[in-house]
This record gives structure tokens, C-alpha cells and sequence, in this order.
């Protein structure tokens, strides 16, 4: 017998278990591809398993159709799991402010929240941002954005996406602690 | 008191294929439940495992290069240590390409690849990255290396990666990743570059600063953390690696294996008796003293795991199938290939 290449073995064990429908059957394991066994007949079913089906749907076994929702938490977009009484994806609780969640917000009570405070709000001067703002532009852009302090040594100084680094807005500024990012790159 | 006896009669693995599942399935694992109280346990001690090594042919290596001011000393040690990694590609049976872009979001090129795509084809691939990976100091402070990745993989105007490729990232960046959206966010684009339901064919990894304690006071006052990108990593099943260390050796080779997506170990569900352990790959009786494998007991989860590995140059091809066999035994690898006197 001539050897073949693993793929092609592959491809040989996919053909036999194409069987055609109407086969006589006692379980689904002597069915083919996408076939089950059904009242002792091998039938053509839309999904075996919900890794059949499409993210954030999942494969009823009384139908062998694929329906919205989920029946493991493997069946929903990375952040989302599934609440399998009510068969749908929820989203998951945030653990950590700047891992979950998106820029300018704070994960508080395993839920992200835009912080009160106007970080990276769009502004046109100064008072736009409260007593420890100020409103500055970006590199290479320019609208301003509100660039609030922080304290380094303080856990979570900045919303997510924020970093506080020591800044100086002009030769005329002192500098300090500022929380700074990307504000004008959120919708990207 | 009533309890339940449970009879295993036999394991097997589970395989990646649902035909070869279906194939297997009557043997796979039998547990009868007998009825009324009885007071005894009954377990087969013979296993006989099915592995399959990764089936991806081609992979498409994408390297995010922080280009801040602090990292001409990293990219430096990049371009003079990773000559391993292709090394280890040279030998691998996969279809390989490597792009590199940088973490600047400010920049004209930014999600764009810079430079030609290395590729096995070239005369001599590891100096033309040494050329690529060498992608300036004079980006930005804000790295943005998980948005670079995801506008540069999204974009179909890149041809790269290519349609029928897996897709590995490295991220190399000694600070914090200031990408606007979450780490979930980019997670989900980087999937559907695949599809969510062949999430397998992506990884991505992480050399960045893991622990700021091993960097020396110079890389101390200019780091942070990535544990952005660490997450990415652990979530996709690639690696993290410190990039604060001296030798980038091992790390180089461990990336190598990741990015492949190539397996070099094998996990089993019991302690062998070595004596009886056997090893056939496509079939064929791989005797334990050809040096083609070993026995050996892993670390995974904070304990040591049975586990057959295989050198670096001797994996098994894409798609292999292996099959193990053994009874149960103490599992000790002092007992592996000897033989009786």
C-alpha cells in the first residue's frame, strides 16, 4: 500500500464517513459527517455539537438545529458568558480596570464605568476640565482633550487606557503627574 | 451506606477530529453505573491514549516592535538572538512568513508592515529580519501594540496573514500597552480573523516586562508592566517572557514552538509502567530508545504531569497522529527504557 501524508489520511477518513442519509443506524457514532441517528436512520442535521454553529448560537440536541444563544460560555465572545438558565450571553464582570475595560472608564463593582471625572473629554480651555485639569493638545492633533493629575503612588491613578507619567504642557509648566493616552483614538 | 462502583475499562484522549471521535468513541471511555448499593471499585489498568499534533501547515508570525525611546538596547538584543527561531523553522515542516510593524500610534505607518515580509524563500531569512526588526527608537511614549496588531491583521489590503494561515503575534515592548479598548475588545478582533469557532488558530505572545524586580535600575526607571499584553498572551494559549533577562536563548525557542503551533508534549491521563509503555506515530512503533521521545513529568497547574515530549527537531508532522499505550504504573522516569537485566 502506498503511504500517504497525514492530511490525506485525513481527508480518506472524511470521505468514509460520508455516508448517504437513510443509512440504518443504532446511534449516532456509526453516522457521518453532520448526521445523526435518527428513529434508526442516519439523517443530514445542521450541527452535532454547538461548535458547529456560529458564535453566540448553539446547537439544540432535541432539533440538532443551531439556535441564538448559548449552552456553555465557549459559545460567546471573549468578555461575555453564558447565563445557561436563560440560554444567552451576558456580559462578564470586569476584574481589573485596565485589562476589561475601554479607555476613560474604571471597573467598580465588576462593571466598567466612565470615571465622573472629564478624562480625555474634548474641550477648548482650561476650565472645561476642573481645578486639575487642563486642556491640551495632543501630538499631531488639534483638538484639546482634558489631561487631568494624578499621583503615581496611588493604586489605579488613571481611568483604563490612561497612564500617569510626568508631563510639562510648555516650557512655562512646572509639570506634574498627568493621566495621558490615546483620547483622540477610541473610536479606531 | 450506598455507593456507587464504577467500572473504567478503558481511556482514550480526546482527538481533534469528530470523524476520528466517532471512530473511537465505543472504546473511548465505558462507565457503568450498577444498580443497587454494592461496596467496590473496579479500574482497568490499561490505557491506550490518541494524540494528534497540530494540523496547521502554514503560520503567519506577526512582530510588534515597540518603537519608544527606551528600546534600541532590546531591539539590538532581538536582531542578535534570534537566530534560533529561525533555525528551529528551517527544520519544522511548516510554511512560514514573518512581518513586522511598530507600537507608534502617532506615526504615517502605523498597522502597516514595515519593511518586506521575511519569508523561507529569501536567501538568507534572519538577516533580512535582523534589518526589519529594527524599527527605530523614536516613536511615541503611548505604545499601542494591541490596536497596531489588530489594524494591521484586519486590514485585507495587506495580504498578510494569509487566508488558510494560523496566526501568531509577539509583542515585544517594555511598557504598559495603551491601546484604547479593552483586552477583551482586541481579543474578539483577533479571532474573527479566523472565526470564533477556530479560536486554535491564533496566538499571540508576550516578551515585556513580567517582573520589574529582575530589571537592572537603567530598564527600571524606564518600564512598566505589560500586563495587557501578558493577558492577550495567557488567553490565547501563547507564552509571557521577561524582557528585562540577559540570555534570550531558551525564550527564542520556546517562542519558536508557540508561534508554530506545534506540540512537543503530550499529556497522559495516568502514571505509566514504563515497562509497558509503548509509542506508535502514524502507526509505527517508535522504540524508546531511538531518542525520538521521552517520558518525563511536566509541571502544569503547580503539579507534575505524566507526559511523552519530543525534541525540537524531531516533532512529529502536522496532523501526526500518536498513539500511546500503557499500563498503569508508578510512573517514575528513572524507570524509562531501562532494561531488565
Amino acid at each position: 500500500m502506498i503511504p500517504l501524508p497525514p492530511r490525506r489520511w485525513v481527508l480518506v477518513f472524511g470521505l468514509l464517513s460520508c455516508k448517504t442519509p437513510g443509512v440504518p443506524c443504532t446511534s449516532t457514532a456509526e453516522c457521518g459527517e453532520l448526521q445523526a441517528c435518527i428513529e434508526e436512520r442516519c439523517e443530514d442535521v445542521a450541527c452535532l455539537a454547538s461548535t458547529d454553529c456560529e458564535i453566540e448560537t448553539w446547537c439544540n440536541p432535541a432539533s440538532y438545529t443551531c439556535e441564538p444563544g448559548c449552552s456553555t460560555s465557549d459559545d460567546c465572545i471573549v468578555g461575555d458568558r453564558c447565563d445557561t438558565i436563560a440560554r444567552r450571553c451576558v456580559s462578564r464582570s470586569c476584574r481589573d480596570t485596565q485589562l476589561d475595560c475601554d479607555l476613560g472608564e474604571r471597573c467598580s463593582d465588576g462593571v466598567c464605568e466612565r470615571d465622573p471625572e472629564p478624562y480625555c473629554e474634548p474641550c477648548n480651555r482650561n476650565e472645561d476640565c476642573g481645578p486639575t485639569g487642563i486642556c491640551a493638545a495632543l501630538t499631531d492633533s488639534r483638538r484639546g482633550y482634558c489631561i487631568l493629575e494624578c499621583s503615581p503612588e496611588a493604586f489605579d491613578p488613571c481611568p483604563a487606557g490612561l497612564q500617569c507619567s510626568f508631563q510639562q504642557s510648555s516650557i512655562d509648566d512646572v509639570g506634574e503627574f498627568r493621566c495621558i493616552g490615546l483620547c483622540d483614538r477610541l473610536e479606531e | 451506606m450506598c455507593r456507587r462502583a464504577q467500572i473504567d475499562m478503558s481511556c482514550r484522549a480526546p482527538l481533534c477530529y469528530p470523524s476520528l471521535m466517532r471512530r473511537h468513541l465505543p472504546a473511548v471511555l465505558i462507565t457503568t453505573l450498577l444498580g443497587g448499593c454494592t461496596e467496590f471499585e473496579i479500574r482497568t489498568l490499561e490505557f491506550s491514549e490518541l494524540f494528534q499534533q497540530s494540523t496547521f501547515e502554514k503560520v503567519d508570525i506577526l512582530l510588534v516592535v515597540d518603537n519608544s525611546g527606551s528600546m534600541a538596547p532590546y531591539q539590538e538584543k532581538l536582531a542578535s538572538d534570534f537566530g534560533g527561531f529561525f533555525e528551529y523553522f528551517a527544520e519544522a515542516e511548516v510554511d512560514w512568513r514573518l512581518a513586522v510593524t511598530h507600537t507608534d500610534s502617532r506615526a504615517n505607518d502605523f498597522g502597516k508592515i514595515r519593511g518586506p515580509i521575511v519569508t523561507p524563500d529569501v536567501p538568507d531569512p534572519y538577516a533580512q529580519f535582523a534589518e526589519v526588526v529594527n524599527v527605530g527608537d523614536g516613536g511615541g511614549g503611548l505604545e499601542a501594540g494591541l490596536a497596531a496588531a489588530a489594524q494591521l491583521l484586519t486590514n485585507e489590503r495587506n495580504g498578510f496573514p494569509r487566508s488558510d494561515a494560523s496566526v501568531s503575534v509577539i509583542f515585544v515592548s517594555d511598557e504598559q500597552d495603551a491601546s484604547p479598548r479593552s483586552v477583551p475588545e482586541y481579543l474578539n478582533r483577533y479571532y474573527n480573523i479566523r472565526g470564533q469557532r477556530q479560536r486554535e488558530a491564533f496566538n499571540a505572545s508576550a516578551l515585556t516586562v513580567t517582573e520589574i524586580a529582575d530589571c537592572d535600575p537603567e530598564q527600571f526607571a524606564a518600564s512598566s508592566p505589560g500586563t495587557r499584553y501578558v493577558e492577550v498572551a495567557e488567553q490565547t494559549g501563547g507564552i509571557s517572557a521577561n524582557l528585562c533577562v540577559d540570555d534570550f536563548a531558551q525564550i527564542v525557542l520556546d517562542l519558536a514552538l508557540t508561534t508554530s503551533t506545534m506540540l512537543d508534549t503530550f499529556y497522559l491521563r495516568d502514571t505509566p509502567n514504563l515497562k509497558t509503555l509503548e509509542l506508535r506515530l502514524e502507526g509505527e512503533l517508535i522504540p524508546c530508545d531511538t531518542g525520538l521521545w521521552t517520558y518525563t513529568l511536566v509541571e502544569r497547574d503547580g503539579a507534575l504531569s505524566p507526559a511523552i515530549t519530543f525534541p525540537a527537531d524531531q516533532l512529529p508532522l502536522p496532523g501526526a497522529e500518536i498513539l500511546v499505550e500503557y499500563e498503569r504504573g508508578s510512573g517514575d522516569p528513572a524507570d524509562f527504557c531501562v532494561s531488565d537485566p
